[in-house]
């Protein structure tokens, strides 16, 4: 079995003549936590996309557990900067939907409903739908479905860009507690580089069009992180010249 | 750089993409053997595709119920015309007002949702009864028709537009006029254009309708006159022409918007 | 130079009244510029809009230059959070329309808004339509056309909260340096404390709705331009944040 929960290699994707992503290349270890940052435009979404085999690579390969990915076999989860709960479904239904889809014994299920509902002190609000909730109440209702189902790989796509600071730092813990506790290796694609410093074991830095990995740049510092302490600005800056455009 | 390949066929082989090219022709073929087979059979009455096409070819030479085909055509271009010209004129600014200013409204808008869900063709008895069946009973009827999407298109138009754009104008020192003009109008273009486009479609059903009233000319006529002296190839006839006309109006009216409005998104 | 006296705003409605701003009385210096920070829903956009003219206070008056002001006024102008652009109008004509509405002659006109164009870098693109623009671009024409209207005070209702962190620096480098080639009186709001701080000379910052003045933060001793990751950047940043109530909106 590979040392690597996730590796890519030579990864490129072009749309006809256009060249998005070319040769992308990096590992993600078991119960690591990864933020991906670039310059504006430089094909996050792309990469994302092919990640997730939403879209096929034009070449290169993706490997989750040594095998070639493949959405049906590996659990993959998402969470996207709008929140998608289902307006359906009450806050622990949400929570409970992704283990449901992958047939978990009923157990099993509400076990891990009880635990997610605990972590995120959602417990009062487990009867509501979503549509009752505040914006970021529901995204912690989203994260919290993504966590419950264990997945192979767990991809967080600017989950807080619209949100102010305060709620920012706030999910920004919330969801380092959660890694923490279920151990889920993730990868959490940002525009900002403050956010990318605070919570990620390494940041993948990518170029512009054609996006790469330029960077892989490892976070040794011990969370909580203190944004104002000078290791943090150190590498906080560093991040930002590499991908500096403004 | 412009993408030469068709996307959608990007990732299949080429037995897909033969059927993706071949498969819509392959379906028109079958048609047409279908057509022919039944036609062939005798026990329905019904031209063979090659007597259509023959009847198609030859119809402009000579005369049809008494006048060349193209009079025909370009009599039920007419009344439809006339219909449009008249809906728009009187029916944009109607429901612009109607939108615009709350009184027009409420006075208004109660009388027109008691008239909208009637069906253009109800009005035949009334219409017949009052102008007989002459021209003007046609054209009014396709009025009926015509009309009432353009208004309600053009009313919706004014009340969706957003609130902002109102913001902006106030800030900025707008008046009435400017307001309306400036930003209301162009602002609910989109909404006229959508209106004029759907009332299109809508008048050429109404058309033929009015023209199986007592007409004596006209597409809808000769597919009528086809009917009753057994002449089906001329009702087929007649159905092509009209979808021809239909949609060569319809490209017409897309081409008319895009020159009006080009601010549009290509 | 502005003067807010003790406005206040309730909104009635058949559902409840709701408080928006409790009472707030603010005096605005000429040419500084004032950041409005607070969080989501507070009432910092509705006070905007009370200046703007947009919205009448249900108390309280507002004086500019010493004399009180009610409705819209040439001397206010505002760049709006959705950009507001007009789609069917080009850039140009988009910048303009302060002064056209105003009467202004059509040469005349065309030179200030071209002058603002450039000013704000969107030289070359004066025939374009908003939908060939980017975010970062229609709200530049926002702000080309709030200056093009000769306001003596700008107000700018969080323009930059739509866009991507990078695509906001830049922005906010970008408002600095116009503000410093013309100067004008700005009174920007925002929830971003980080962008309060980069941005004003004084950060006054709003209690939750209804709102009310928390605290006047003055930044003057902060030089510009300024240093996101200085340690008095920094600090006053920190200090800031611990002053805000978490508001799980």
């Amino acid at each position: 079995m590979s040392d690597y929960k996730v590796e890519v290699r030579d990864l490129c994707k072009n749309f006809g003549s256009l060249e998005v992503l070319k040769n992308c290349n990096f590992n993600i270890k078991r119960g690591e936590f990864i933020c991906v940052v670039g310059p504006t435009g430089c094909g996050k979404t792309t990469f994302l996309n092919t990640l997730t085999c939403l879209i096929p690579p034009t070449s290169g390969e993706i490997l989750i557990d040594g095998e070639k990915a493949d959405p049906k076999k590996h659990n993959l989860s998402f969470v996207f900067q709008e929140p998608s709960a289902m307006p359906w479904l009450t806050v622990e239904e949400n929570i409970a939907f992704g283990m449901e889809l992958k047939h978990w014994p009923k157990d099993k299920i509400k076990t891990q409903t009880e635990k997610i509902l605990e972590l995120m002190g959602l417990t009062k609000c487990r009867k509501q739908y979503p549509h009752e909730l505040s914006v970021s109440t529901e995204q912690k209702v989203v994260i919290g479905r993504a966590f419950a189902m264990e997945p192979d790989l767990l991809l967080m796509d600017e989950p807080y860009g619209q949100m102010d600071i305060k709620t920012r730092f706030y999910l920004e813990d919330e969801v380092i507690r959660l890694w923490k506790e279920l151990g889920s290796t993730v990868l959490f694609i940002t525009h900002n580089v403050e956010e990318a410093c605070y919570l990620a074991d390494r940041v993948l830095i990518l170029s512009n069009k054609p996006a790469c990995v330029k960077e892989d740049l490892t976070l040794e510092m011990p969370r909580p992180r203190d944004i104002a302490a000078p290791e943090f600005i150190e590498k906080r800056v560093h991040v930002e010249n590499a991908i500096k455009w403004w | 750089m412009k993408l030469k390949t068709n996307p959608l066929l990007e990732d299949h082989g080429p037995v897909y993409k033969f059927f993706y090219y071949a498969g819509p022709v392959m379906l028109i073929a079958a048609f047409l053997l279908l057509w022919n087979s039944v036609s062939a059979a005798g026990k329905v009455m019904l031209p063979s595709p090659l007597e259509a096409l023959e009847r198609m070819i030859t119809i402009w030479s000579g005369n049809v119920a008494k006048h060349p085909m193209i009079y025909h055509v370009g009599i039920s271009m007419r009344r439809v015309l006339t219909a449009l010209v008249f809906s728009v004129v009187v029916g944009v600014p109607f429901g612009i007002a109607m939108g615009w200013n709350k009184t027009f409204r409420a006075v208004f808008k109660p009388l027109f949702e008691v008239i909208r869900p009637v069906p253009p063709i109800a009005w035949v008895p009334l219409f017949t009864l009052w102008f007989g069946t002459n021209e003007f009973s046609r054209v009014a009827i396709i009025t009926m028709g015509v009309f009432m999407p353009i208004v309600i298109n053009s009313y919706s138009g004014v009340i969706m537009v957003p609130e902002i754009n109102f913001q902006v104008g106030k800030v900025f020192g707008a008046k009435s006029t400017d307001m309306l003009f400036d930003v209301v109008l162009p602002s609910s273009l989109n909404a006229i254009f959508a209106g004029i486009r759907t009332a299109l479609g809508g008048g050429w059903m109404v058309l033929l309708a009015s023209e199986m009233l007592g007409a004596r000319e006209g597409i809808g006529f000769l597919i009528m006159q086809g009917s009753s002296a057994n002449d089906l190839t001329l009702s087929i006839v007649g159905m092509v022409m009209i979808g021809f006309f239909g949609a060569l109006f319809a490209y017409g009216f897309d081409f008319l918007e895009r020159w009006l409005c080009p601010w549009k998104r290509k | 130079m502005l003067e807010v006296d003790h406005v206040a705003k309730t909104f009635f409605s058949d559902k409840g009244d709701t408080d928006a701003i409790e009472d707030i009385s603010i005096d605005v210096r000429e040419n500084e510029f004032l950041v409005l920070l607070g969080p989501g829903q507070c009432g910092k956009s509705t006070f905007l809009n009370i200046i703007a003219g947009l919205v009448k206070p249900t108390s309280g008056t507002i004086k500019l230059d010493g004399r009180a002001i009610s409705g819209t006024d040439q001397r206010i102008a505002m760049v709006f959070q959705k950009t507001g652009v007009y789609e069917w109008k080009t850039a140009m004509e988009n910048v303009e329309i302060g002064l056209k509405y105003r009467g202004v002659a059509k040469k005349e006109r065309r030179e200030i808004a071209q002058k603002y164009l450039d000013l704000v870098g969107l030289h070359g693109f004066e025939n374009a339509y908003p939908h060939a623009l980017s975010g970062g671009m229609k709200q530049r024409v926002g702000i080309a056309r709030a200056y093009t209207a000769n306001p003596e005070i700008l107000l700018m209702d969080e323009p930059f909260g739509a866009l991507d962190a990078q695509t906001r620096y830049a922005m906010e480098e970008e408002i600095l340096r116009i503000w410093e080639a013309e100067k004008r009186t700005i009174i920007f709001v925002t929830n971003n404390i980080e962008e309060a701080v980069t941005l004003g000379d004084r950060v006054i910052q709003f209690t939750e709705r209804p709102a009310k003045v928390k605290k006047v933060y003055d930044l003057s001793s902060l030089e510009r331009p300024r240093s996101q990751v200085s340690p008095e950047f920094l600090r006053i940043r920190q200090e800031i944040a611990a002053n805000e109530e978490l508001t799980l909106e």
